[in-house]
């Protein structure tokens, strides 16, 4: 039972960081009714960049920090300009396409950057564990836990307390009553890649420096577990994105435990299918059906 | 305040506009009548941004406005309230008046003083945090209207704002226009209701496949054989059933 216990709070903190790259996934589908297949590269490329810096011009660890979050935030950019304003907007799956063929020269470009393989990355807190009772703490993914409740704290007022939020939401409802209104969509939607790709830089920054080394996979990693948290949670529903991605890592930290490392990704995808076929919403998934009807009733 | 010249608007090669021209000035409500498919939500598409025209000038006090994106037209102070209302219904009353407020204030959204709201529109101000979606048809046409004003507009356009209200419920809506009007608001009307929409307006265009057929004072349109023979008898106590297009 403590086993179990020490797993799940293992799992709920190193799952707080899939949260915040679902949270990624699911603004960009709920606003565009897309999928970024190159948020993870962008990320990587981002933290690449951070890293060449500390690797060739040996910067202090908090500029590698901010170079990774501003490189991903460039890179953001650039798929909203590349793949979603220059496509159409009834040309869904081309974006998709062209977001993956982004995601192979990203990657090209970060391998370009780093030749080899693996890289050390530099954390902001030096690695440590505390006790509470029978159970052990690590500080790092303390520190990722507190990252992602903080930026879902700051994602929540942003969304409902300012203007640029409720608009953002306006358009995910209703593109056409949102121009009706005045508002500039394709502005919103260039600010809201800007904002997520943010927030995926700061949660790559945490994941990294909690695993300390960097490989040209972690792009591919982090679309993966972004994208089945969001599946998990459903589709662009931020609470769902933040469930998705507790529950992806309490049940990967329980499988790592009880059945081995092989078995952690492979529970995942298990986990994943069995949701597609049970609850192909996902589990906040009704509500985003129910909103999907009333959107293409009201257009 | 707005010239309208020689529009032309096809969709696909079916030729929806051809060659309208109407004006309408400051103070003034201006109805469009016409049927189904006449073209006339494709008229105020053009003027708003929505939709631009493949030919004709738009002038707003002089300065053209054709083919200028939606929301640059909002920034000169035209709104519509489009057919079918389109108010977001996972948005809460307050958020969707927010919306229409969306060029005016700052990046942080303060509380507002609703007095204004409740005197114009008291079923609303009660229902500020309720979620839109529940609103009744009546309330969501109010909101639709009270959104658009929200961005203090000069000129209003409003598509269809009888649609699927009961005969009470429209005659509301007319005497809320009619109290904008005298309070400095310049109004053009697209209405298939005729009878309450040339009671209402102050001039009227009569608009049928795509061309203006007729066009004067609202008061010898009403009295117009033609129209009245031909169009009118049709329309008359025909609206309260009918639903939203989908």
């Amino acid at each position: 039972m403590i086993d179990f216990i020490q797993n799940t709070v293992d799992g709920v903190m190193f799952g707080s960081s899939y949260a915040l790259l679902a949270i990624g996934f699911t603004i960009v589908f709920g606003v565009m009714r897309r999928i970024n297949l190159a948020f993870g590269a962008s990320i990587m490329l981002g933290a690449y960049v951070g890293t060449w810096l500390h690797v060739h011009y040996q910067v202090p660890v908090l500029v590698v920090a901010l170079t990774t979050i501003a490189g991903t935030v460039l890179a953001g950019i650039y798929i909203e300009r590349l793949c979603f304003h220059a496509v159409r907007r009834d040309a869904a799956l081309a974006s998709m396409v062209s977001s993956f063929v982004i995601w192979m020269q990203l990657e090209e470009a970060s391998i370009h950057l780093l030749p080899e393989r693996t890289y050390a990355f530099p954390g902001l807190f030096a690695a440590g564990a505390y006790e509470l009772g029978p159970f052990l703490f690590r500080a790092e993914q303390t520190t990722m836990l507190v990252v992602a409740a903080v930026m879902v704290g700051v994602l929540h007022l942003l969304l409902h307390r300012t203007r640029f939020g409720v608009a953002l939401r306006a358009i995910s409802e209703n593109p056409l009553a949102a121009a009706y209104m005045g508002i500039n969509a394709a502005w919103v939607v260039l600010c809201a890649f800007a904002l997520v790709s943010m927030v995926g830089g700061i949660a790559g920054y945490a994941i990294l420096a909690t695993d300390e080394q960097i490989t040209p996979f972690f792009g591919l990693w982090a679309t993966f577990k972004g994208l089945i948290a969001m599946m998990l949670g459903g589709m662009g529903s931020l609470p769902g994105a933040i469930v998705g991605g507790l529950l992806l890592g309490v049940v990967e930290a329980n499988a790592l435990w009880y059945l081995g490392t092989e078995y952690r990704d492979l529970s995942a995808f298990l986990l994943l299918f069995a949701m597609l076929v049970l609850r192909p919403g996902g589990l906040m998934g009704q509500r985003i059906l129910g909103r999907e009807e009333l959107a293409f009733r009201r257009v | 305040m707005l010239d309208v010249r020689g529009l032309h608007i096809s969709y696909g090669g079916v030729r929806a506009v051809q060659g309208v021209s109407l004006e309408v000035s400051t103070g003034e409500i201006v109805s469009i009548i016409g049927p189904n498919g006449a073209g006339k939500t494709s008229i105020l598409n053009a003027i708003a941004g929505i939709r631009p025209p493949d030919r004709g000038e738009i002038l707003l006090d002089g300065r053209a406005i054709g083919g200028l994106p939606a929301h640059a037209v909002v920034a000169r102070g035209v709104m519509q309230v489009p057919e079918g209302r389109l108010i977001f219904g996972t948005l809460s009353v307050e958020e969707n008046l927010r919306v229409g407020a969306h060029q005016r204030g700052g990046f942080i959204l303060r509380s507002r003083d609703r007095s204004g709201l409740r005197r114009l529109f008291p079923a609303l101000a009660d229902k500020l945090d309720r979620p839109a979606a529940s609103l009744s048809g009546g309330e969501a046409q109010m909101l639709a209207l009270a959104r658009g004003l929200e961005s203090e507009p000069r000129l209003l356009l409003l598509d269809e704002p009888s649609l699927g209200l009961s005969p009470k419920l429209t005659e509301e809506v007319f005497e809320l226009i009619r109290r904008l009007r005298d309070r400095g608001l310049t109004v053009l009307l697209v209405e298939q209701n005729v009878r309450q929409t040339l009671a209402l307006a102050d001039r009227g265009y009569v608009l049928e496949s795509g061309r203006i057929t007729l066009h004067g004072a609202a008061a010898e349109l009403l009295s117009d054989e033609r129209l009245v023979s031909s169009y009118l008898g049709v329309s008359v106590g025909a609206p309260s059933h009918r639903v939203p297009n989908r």
